[in-house]
């Protein structure tokens, strides 16, 4: 009875070594397999970074089938007898403990050869006190392991690897739900730069940030982004505003002959140096003839009347520096002149300040641009997988959209008869011969028109009046800007850059009204 | 108990050994094909030895005989050999008294150690004479049949060339020898030993080291020899892997194979690996003494197909796929 336990304790303990010596084989061959496909994703990843839900229901996914293929693999055990037939092979025994097994589990069959069964046991026992288990099966690491080790070490590395479109997917980090373009992230950081300790920039941080992480969808982003951008303009108007005023005061100050470099100062707008001018005529107050102190404080005093509300803190100044001037005391001259300049150089300072938020209003126009054309795009893609319903809807708009040379214009919202009108005129459009521009349904744009009132307009009476009563003409409530159109980005900077000379423009608008048709109405476009 | 074993054993060995160095003494080389043949011998079979002529089959028989001290007849097979003249005939005799009786004038399988030379250039009618006494060791003349004197064992020789004037055993026979055995050319080394014996005035001599009785005793010895289930079982399987178009077929034998072993092939496996355990100092068959033996158990039951016979298909060649691809354990 102890010799059939010592083989079937032998035989256990060849069965434990060998059910784990298979399963550390299967786990590291799965493994060296399995790991293979996030090895694949995660390279894709980084080409073209997943989502977060994306990589996460990935990684659960993978790791189901994964435990799922290796409890298939590993699951069952060995026998005695094929642990005697494995202790066989590996020890060149020539199937004795097989056959010991055998006769020890079928007794009976003993009856004819119990002799030689009997002789055949004790050799086999004799054999198993001999052999060492140890030695027949040294735990060693399988092949597959290096595979799986350096398929999980690439892995890893991949993981960590500091790039910026990169993600560690160790913590469960994927691509945000919304990921700018290098385009949109260079002009987002200019504008952040540009309006950097401003609320405006923490505004457009939020909007940033909430569209980066899915908060908010690219239109809703697109029309905040429009919101901050009229606030800042906003601040482009006062700007412009100052800019008027200083002309103002710089035709003014002009008329004195010691201000004159001051007054041409501030007519190129350079605050700066207009502040500089003014210190050096205080230095000089001492020794200016009297007469000339007086033309520049009558001068001083009808440009401090003269000025905007936008500039009542220069005009206070002006105005002390001129009752100053008038007391023909030196001291208080020059105190009140320096006062001045220090005046004109606050003014420089936000006039800097608004021309910085001029930029990044303009940085923040050509983001919204940008992600218009990307959402548009992504329309177009998702257009061109479903059937188009008429050949001829939008002709109008698209061919109103090109120019005769061949180039799209800004025209999207010119409405069909316009756009028909361009396409006739010209073989050479975009949209293709004329044979292919059949009259389908008419363009619609959401312009959200509506009524307003006109403003006076300079004609033969001798005062302008502004007349309150419902323009003849509907005007489009949204923003040009907002119009959606197929103009790239570097386009539609082209048609925004405003080339001519500041002092020229007045000329130029008045022109273009005076040859505006009066007579008959432009049909309002639906 | 276990030392009377373990002396049996040894004895076998010895016996074996005394037999196969004794033949060794004239037959050069060639010591599977004896060890084949001692092993048919004690496993109470039959032996086929296919060769071309002048590679001393018909030696290999007679020496044998003489090792191991039996009668021995031999019989030159020819196309007009009648079964008669095999088995022996009832001859009219004149009694004591004048009268006339009828009297078995045995022939020549009458004797312990038959050999059947080329015996396929006699006709079939002929080859099935040595049918029955192959198998039941018994001769039948007339009504009465006669037993054949224990141990009986026949060594056929056939040459494989000639096939003109040839009649090629029926498959029934071919499943009666317990091994076919294919002899082939000497080598280069082995020639020289066999040209120093052959062409000098000495030949050499063997003794007689064993009897009928001894190896009555040694067949006992083998058929006591325990062999385990799985180890049965794969020969089994090595077994019906040569038929084809069954669940156990080999692809080599459902594609060349016409008809697989019988049952005979299986206990030829399991007898055979029996005697190759005891020679290997093993009281219990593995499945390397199945391997060892399915050679010359299955390659004369085996038998090709149309397309195995156009594509000249060795039965070798398909067995080695069997064994290649039958597992030990399942």
């Amino acid at each position: 009875m102890a010799d059939k336990e010592l083989i079937i304790g032998l035989l256990e303990r060849v069965r434990r070594r060998v059910r784990s010596e298979r399963r550390f084989k299967t786990i590291y061959s799965i493994l060296s397999v399995a790991l293979i496909l996030p090895l694949l994703f995660k390279l894709i990843d980084l080409i073209s970074p997943f989502r977060g839900t994306t990589v996460v229901v990935f990684l659960i996914l993978w790791a189901i089938a994964t435990a799922a293929w290796l409890l298939w693999r590993t699951r069952g055990g060995e026998t005695l007898s094929q642990a005697a037939a494995n202790l066989d092979r590996v020890a060149h025994l020539q199937d004795q403990m097989k056959t010991a097994y055998w006769f020890i589990r079928h007794p009976s069959s003993q009856s004819l050869s119990s002799e030689w069964v009997d002789v055949q046991f004790t050799r086999a026992v004799q054999t198993a006190e001999r052999l060492k288990i140890e030695t027949l099966y040294p735990g060693s690491i399988p092949k597959t392991f290096h595979r799986a080790f350096a398929l999980m070490a690439v892995f890893v590395i991949l993981n960590f690897l500091p790039l910026s479109r990169n993600h560690n997917w160790f913590y469960l980090q994927g691509a945000p739900p919304f990921q700018l373009s290098h385009t949109d992230q260079a002009l987002v950081d200019r504008a952040r730069k540009l309006l950097e300790n401003t609320d405006a920039a923490k505004e457009l941080e939020k909007i940033i940030n909430e569209l980066q992480q899915g908060k908010i969808s690219s239109d809703t982003a697109q029309q905040q982004l429009s919101d901050l951008r009229q606030q800042i303009d906003g601040g482009n108007l006062e700007l412009n505003n100052i800019l008027d005023g200083l002309t103002s005061i710089a035709n003014q100050l002009g008329q004195s002959e010691a201000l004159e470099s001051t007054a041409q100062a501030m007519s190129n707008g350079d605050v700066s140096d207009a502040a500089d001018q003014i210190r050096s005529i205080a230095e000089k107050l001492g020794i200016t003839p009297e007469d000339v102190i007086s033309e520049m404080q009558k001068n001083m005093s009808l440009a401090a009347n003269m000025s905007p509300a936008s500039l009542q803190d220069l005009s206070k100044s002006m105005k002390e520096a001129a009752d100053a001037l008038k007391n023909e005391d030196p001291q208080a001259g020059k105190i009140a002149l320096d006062n001045l300049a220090q005046a004109l150089d606050q003014l420089a300072q936000k006039m800097k300040a608004q021309q910085q938020q001029s930029q990044a209003g303009q940085q923040l126009a050509d983001l919204q641009n940008s992600l218009q054309q990307e959402a548009a795009a992504d329309a177009a893609g998702e257009a061109q997988l479903s059937p188009i319903p008429s050949q001829g809807q939008g002709a109008g708009g698209e061919s109103g959209d090109s120019s005769p040379n061949g180039t799209p214009s800004a025209g999207n919202s010119s409405g069909n008869g316009q756009g028909s009108k361009s396409a006739n005129s010209s073989n050479s459009t975009a949209s293709g011969s004329p044979e292919d521009l059949k009259p389908g349904e008419m363009t619609k744009l959401d312009v959200q028109l509506k009524m307003e009132g006109l403003k006076g307009q300079a004609g033969k009476g001798e005062q302008l009046e502004d007349v309150e009563e419902a323009s003849k003409q509907e005007r489009s409530a949204m923003d040009y800007r907002n119009v959606p159109s197929q103009l790239s980005p570097a386009q539609k900077d082209a048609l925004n850059q405003n080339r001519l000379p500041r002092e020229q423009r007045e000329i130029v608008k008045y022109y273009f009204e005076e040859i505006r048709p009066r007579a008959t109405a432009t049909a309002p476009t639906k | 108990m276990s030392t009377a074993i373990e002396q049996q054993v040894e004895g076998f060995q010895k016996q074996f050994t005394a037999v196969k160095q004794e033949i060794a003494k004239v037959i050069v080389g060639y010591d599977d094909i004896i060890e084949s043949a001692i092993m048919s011998l004690l496993a109470s079979g039959h032996v086929l030895l296919e060769g071309v002529p002048g590679l001393g089959k018909t030696k290999l028989v007679s020496t044998l005989s003489e090792v191991v001290h039996l009668k021995f007849s031999r019989i030159q097979f020819t196309p007009d050999l009648m079964p008669a003249d095999i088995t022996g005939t009832n001859i009219v005799r004149e009694g004591d008294k004048g009268e006339k009786v009828l009297e078995f004038q045995t022939g020549p399988i009458f004797a312990n150690i038959v050999l059947a030379d080329e015996v396929n250039r006699a006709t079939p009618k002929t080859q099935s004479a040595l049918l029955e006494a192959m198998e039941e060791q018994t001769v039948s003349v007339g009504k009465i049949t006669y037993k054949l004197e224990q141990p009986f064992f026949v060594l056929a020789t056939q040459n494989p060339l000639e096939m003109e004037g040839t009649y090629p055993l029926p498959e029934a026979q071919l499943d009666r020898f317990f091994m076919k055995l294919k002899v082939d050319y000497p080598t280069a080394g082995n020639m020289s030993t066999i040209l120093n014996r052959t062409t000098r005035l000495e030949e050499p001599h063997v003794t007689r080291v064993l009897d009928g009785p001894q190896i009555l005793e040694m067949r006992k010895t083998v058929r006591s020899v325990p062999i385990a289930r799985p180890i049965q079982d794969y020969a089994v399987r090595i077994m019906m892997a040569t038929h084809p178009n069954t669940p156990l077929s080999n692809p080599l034998a459902t594609r060349y194979a016409r008809c697989g072993s019988s049952p005979r092939g299986a206990q030829a496996l399991v007898v055979g690996g029996k005697i190759r355990a005891l020679l290997n100092n093993r009281v219990y068959v593995s499945c390397d003494d199945i391997r060892a033996v399915a050679y010359g158990a299955l390659r004369h039951r085996l038998l090709l197909n149309f397309e195995g016979e156009a594509e000249r298909i060795d039965t070798d060649t398909i067995i080695k796929g069997i064994l290649e691809a039958t597992p030990e354990t399942l």
